[in-house]
């Protein structure tokens, strides 16, 4: 009897499984597994001095510290790529 | 974002960051992306990241200041920005804002509010240290 229900559990979790994995799509399920953790929450916290990190103009030829646009108003920083 | 940028833009600087690329063709391609015609590799030298981002720019006449992150990723790395994410930086440049990590945390409508709340904040502070000198 116990086998049977264990049975059961596990056949409903592979189904649970399966219905996930289809849902997401398998290429995304390998995506989260394989890129995913490069989404960090990252150690800065409110309050911490911004990192000086220098930046690439969209010219590829002049560099510019990001301090360049620390001073005059609070400063939105927005990151992201296209795809 | 564009419209939040316009809606601060006498009061807040807006830049983005262009990181690596969140799902390239030869890594987590994206199917949203190829329906878009939205196919790059995982660019491998500056050049190739300065024509994706340059693209992008073009393709959606984005207005917001745009500067590229090198190819060592130190901006990446150092606010732990991938996929994307949103911060803001006070004038005394220290962290303000710390949005949580994309992309289901990159949330423009939170940003809004906040900025709302402080530069209103802000604004009531400047507005009484002016008070203050002229007293002076």
């Amino acid at each position: 009897m116990i086998g049977k229900i264990l049975g059961f559990v596990v056949a409903l979790l592979i189904l649970i499984a399966a219905c996930a994995i289809f849902y997401i799509g398998p290429r995304n399920v390998i995506g989260i597994l394989t890129y995913g953790r490069q989404a960090r929450d990252g150690n800065l916290q409110v309050g911490d001095q911004a990192p000086p990190v220098t930046l690439v103009a969209l010219d590829g030829a002049t560099r510019h510290p990001l301090e360049e646009w620390v001073g005059t108003q609070p400063l939105v920083l927005v990151f992201g790529s296209f795809t | 974002m564009d419209e939040i940028r316009k809606k601060f833009a006498t009061r807040a600087e807006f830049l983005t960051i262009y990181i690596k690329e969140a799902h390239p063709e030869d890594e987590w391609q994206m199917t949203s992306n190829e329906d878009q015609g939205v196919c790059y590799t995982q660019p491998l030298t500056l050049e190739d990241r300065l024509f994706i981002a340059r693209d992008f720019v073009e393709r959606f006449d984005y207005a917001i200041p745009l500067v590229i992150d090198p190819m060592e990723n130190p901006a990446e790395d150092a606010f732990a920005a991938w996929p994307e994410r949103l911060y803001v930086i006070g004038v005394d440049g220290r962290i303000a804002y710390k949005g949580e990590k994309g992309p289901f945390g990159f949330d423009p409508d939170e940003l809004e509010a906040w900025l709302e709340t402080y530069l209103q904040a802000r604004a009531g502070v400047d507005r009484t240290d002016s008070r203050e000198a002229e007293a002076i």
